[in-house]
């Protein structure tokens, strides 16, 4: 191992570069020799083992009106500094500061500098690069300064030095947002019992699984006449013809599939099947029209009540099937149904 | 998924026999159906009142998709 | 329900094929003949062979349907009652444990349905990236590579499957019959429950679905289960038994139904940090929400009869089970009882795609992850495969068959027998980065 310190690159805004407040935001990227403002406090927590070479000064305003060009100076001066990780911030709750700061990262990393910064977790550009970057928790204001930056040097130097860093719990910066499968030294059942008896204590204990946040999405207007509406039939309960002429998958899916039931009454048991990797599709297999309501619908159809019937049924497995392809594989039947003018569907799932 | 499709302007009514799941995800309009198996049927009946189930169910569809709603709403058939 | 059961184990440290079936020392030896002949007394059955695959080696089994720890009981009725026996009371007495042997029930099943209802390929790798997902790649194993008679139905093959499995164990077992063994662990709620220390209630939910992915309790599957109390001894004692073949991740073999980690843990603690006052076994996979609420209100109403402060949950199968779990956790923490509970994630491959849990509850504040199911693997070849020569996957595609020993790549660990860690027997945690 060389003894050499590593080489550091700070990246900071005007306010924190000594330039001014808001009426300084439009200032351009300046890069200075050596640490200042909040780098100092960096520095003296490296001690040898580290030297901010550069300080990169932006407003704020300047970097995000023009990002690109910002960006590219950046870059070409962490380059030239032969920068082994890139320091940014803290931020705090300052928003536009944030943005820079994870902007600077993310690009800093994608060029293969390790980087990390830190700001509070209310940040909304927390939302915007915890994927990217490491962002360690600070305060909402800068009276935090004096806590954080040893523990921003600590995690800057150990980035720099292997890339990256352990479990966010462990090493103390915000989840990323990443998951990894890993072995840990007590077994599953370990860990639940020795959970449980610190929850009976009041003691502090961490869940090992976050729960689901959800996207809201408001809902459509209604429609109440459906007499002249166009309807659809959607299922995630995987019905398709005989012989899965599209290879749907039976689980974790990735399409879906759209049969025509033109001149069908109801759908016929034997033509079509489930193969839903989730659930016992006899029942379906003995009459799709259990989940696949064909049948009534038609009735509908033929009573009045509704104008018409798209002549497709749409069809996908809904088991083990993540986010983000059901939106993509809703968001393709959303499309359709538009496209072919349907102005209302009935979804069903098993 | 369903849910893209009230994003897109088309009100969905979604029939299913895990209402918690679809109202924790979302989903607004939701109806409750069958069972896990059979979200539009219900092997237990004999035919003709399983066929008349689900036309329950289909009405109970048209009926959420004609009432406006402001979060995820749940719609129960009434006995039959 | 006072109950008292000492459990005395024999750990091996060899299994081999020999002249005459019986513990040697530290070694089991086996009579292969012996053991064909009596998976043949099995109707049904119409070829076996008998194969032995130990810790350590490069080998596949596959084909892998329930999993059997020899048990013998030397008072106290038989072990696994209800399969080979009535379904007599146990919990009590003396029983003799083969420890680290476990029979395999191998075959390949006939492929008669789609949808969830048929036995998806499940593999075991004794060594390599995936040995730490099974507790069998520590174990001895006795693979029972059988071919069944066509033409029967699917409750019949599953029957059959099981009594071929139960008989081999059960002569295995009967080695250890007047033999000492090298320790005694005494297994008793009553005597040592102390006052002071906060009660905790395990519940234990199991799939039911129908053929293929049903759980026994004393023989029985339980499809028409209410919530029920279980003394931990009669789970110890094989009063659970897995029917449960559609997806290998998620279910729990016999052999675990039957050494619960979370029980054994709990059973470590009593008396010291904590008092363990017993199982509530509930089914999950219920077929509507109102079943649902109502399995999981009467699971807590034997929680609360039991006077427990804590509950921990496990459950087996996917995101149908989830529900009822979640249910449940919520039922228990409106009562007043504090949960934890343990479950598999997804995520995708780096963890950030979509969501970690298929359903959840506000309650649901105290999770243990298992580990993520949508991570991909890589298995290597192996010299050597036991169970079958050919996996058969890609059933919705119409099948194909794959060498058993060939490297394979999948996009989950749905295969992988136990990668599940639902019964929390392997370390295997998802962790956030």
């Amino acid at each position: 191992m060389s003894s050499e310190p590593l080489r550091v690159v700070h990246y900071i805004n005007q306010f924190f570069g000594g330039l001014g407040g808001e009426e300084a935001g439009g200032a351009p990227v300046s890069v200075k020799d050596g640490p200042m403002g909040p780098g100092l406090g960096l520095a003296q927590a490296f001690g040898n083992r580290a030297t901010i070479v550069n300080t990169i000064i932006c407003g704020d305003n300047y970097f995000n009106d023009h990002t690109a060009e910002a960006l590219s100076t950046i870059m070409a001066a962490v380059g030239k500094a032969r920068a082994q990780v890139v320091v940014a911030g803290p931020a705090f709750n300052a928003g536009r500061y944030g943005l820079a700061c994870g902007a600077v990262c993310r690009a800093a990393r994608e060029a293969g500098v390790p980087a990390i910064t830190a700001m509070f977790e209310e940040n909304p550009a927390v939302e915007l690069y915890r994927l990217f970057t490491y962002i360690v928790p600070t305060t909402g204001s800068a009276a935090g300064m004096r806590q954080v930056l040893p523990k921003l040097a600590e995690l800057a130097i150990r980035l720099a030095q292997h890339g990256k860093l352990g479990p966010a719990f462990a090493e103390g910066y915000l989840p990323t947002g990443h998951r990894y499968n890993e072995y840990d030294e007590h077994t599953a059942a370990q860990r639940v019992v020795a959970m449980m008896l610190k929850k009976l204590k009041g003691e502090p204990f961490h869940s090992e699984i976050p729960l689901r946040g959800f996207e809201v999405v408001p809902p459509a207007a209604p429609l109440s006449d459906l007499t002249g509406a166009t309807l659809a039939l959607v299922t995630g309960g995987g019905i398709v013809p005989e012989g899965n002429p599209d290879r749907l998958k039976q689980a974790f899916s990735v399409a879906y599939g759209a049969y025509d039931m033109t001149g069908l009454d109801g759908l016929p048991s034997g033509a079509y099947v489930g193969i839903h990797g989730g659930y016992d599709c006899g029942w379906a297999n003995e009459d799709p029209n259990r989940v696949v309501p064909l049948d009534g619908m038609r009735r509908l159809v033929q009573e009045g009540r509704v104008g018409g019937l798209y002549h497709r049924f749409f069809s996908t497995c809904g088991i083990g099937t993540n986010i983000a392809n059901a939106k993509r594989i809703g968001a393709g039947i959303a499309r359709e149904l538009l496209d072919a003018g349907v102005q209302a569907a009935i979804y069903t799932s098993t | 998924m369903v849910k893209e499709a009230e994003r897109a302007g088309i009100p969905a009514a979604h029939i299913t026999a895990i209402p918690s799941v679809a109202l924790s995800v979302g989903a607004s309009r939701v109806v409750v159906g069958g069972g896990i198996p059979h979200p539009t049927g219900n092997p237990d009946l004999p035919r003709a009142r399983e066929m008349e189930f689900r036309y329950r169910c289909l009405e109970l569809a048209l009926k959420a998709i004609g009432t406006a709603v402001d979060k995820p709403t749940l719609f129960k058939v009434e006995e039959v | 329900m006072a109950m008292k059961l000492t459990r005395r184990i024999f750990q091996v440290d060899g299994v081999v094929f020999g002249e005459r079936t019986a513990l040697c020392g530290g070694r089991l030896v086996i009579n292969k003949q012996e053991l064909v002949e009596l998976v043949l007394t099995v109707p049904g059955v119409a070829r076996v062979d008998v194969e032995l695959v130990s810790p350590g080696e490069s080998a596949r089994i596959i084909h892998v349907l329930d999993t059997i720890q020899p048990q013998l009981k030397l008072a106290g009725g038989d072990a696994y009652p209800g399969i080979l026996t009535g379904p007599g009371l146990v919990g009590n007495g003396i029983t003799n444990v083969l420890s680290n042997v476990a029979v395999m029930e191998c075959a390949a099943l006939p492929w008669n349905t789609t949808g969830l209802m048929y036995a998806r390929e499940a593999i075991v790798d004794m060594t390599g990236p995936i040995a730490g997902f099974t507790p069998f790649s520590g174990t001895f194993n006795v693979v029972l590579r059988m071919n069944l008679v066509e033409g029967k139905s699917d409750p019949e093959y599953d029957t059959i499957v099981r009594m071929a499995g139960m008989k081999v164990a059960a002569r295995l077992a009967e080695t250890t019959r007047d033999r000492e063994p090298a320790s005694t662990e005494e297994y008793d709620l009553e005597s040592r429950a102390r006052p002071g220390l906060p009660n905790i209630a395990y519940v234990y939910q199991v799939q039911n679905q129908g053929t293929y992915s049903n759980t026994l309790l004393y023989g029985k599957s339980v499809d028409n289960l209410v919530p029920t109390p279980l003394h931990p001894n009669e789970m110890l004692d094989g009063a659970l038994v897995s029917g449960n073949y559609v997806w290998p991740a998620f279910k729990i073999p016999s052999f675990i139904h039957a050494n619960a980690p979370v029980l054994e843990e709990l059973y470590r603690g009593h008396g010291v940090t904590h008092n363990f006052v017993g199982v509530v076994l509930s089914r999950g996979h219920n077929y509507s929400h109102f079943e649902k609420v109502r399995s999981a209100n009467f699971a807590v109403k034997l929680v609360q009869s039991l006077k427990a402060d804590g509950m921990i949950i496990t459950w087996e199968g996917g995101g149908n089970a989830a529900t009822d779990a979640m249910l449940t956790i919520q039922a228990a923490e409106r009562t007043g009882i504090k949960c934890t509970a343990l479950c598999f994630e997804f995520g995708g491959p780096d963890g950030t795609e979509g969501i970690l849990l298929v359903d959840d509850v506000p309650e649901a504040t105290a999770l243990v992850s298992g580990g993520s199911i949508e991570k991909p693997v890589s298995l290597p070849a192996v010299e050597r495969a036991a169970g079958g020569d050919y996996l058969r996957l890609g059933r919705e595609f119409g099948g194909e068959l794959v060498a058993a020993t060939s490297a394979l790549e999948f996009d989950t660990t749905t295969l992988l027998y136990c990668s599940g860690n639902q019964a929390g027997h392997s370390r295997l945690i998802g962790r956030a980065y």
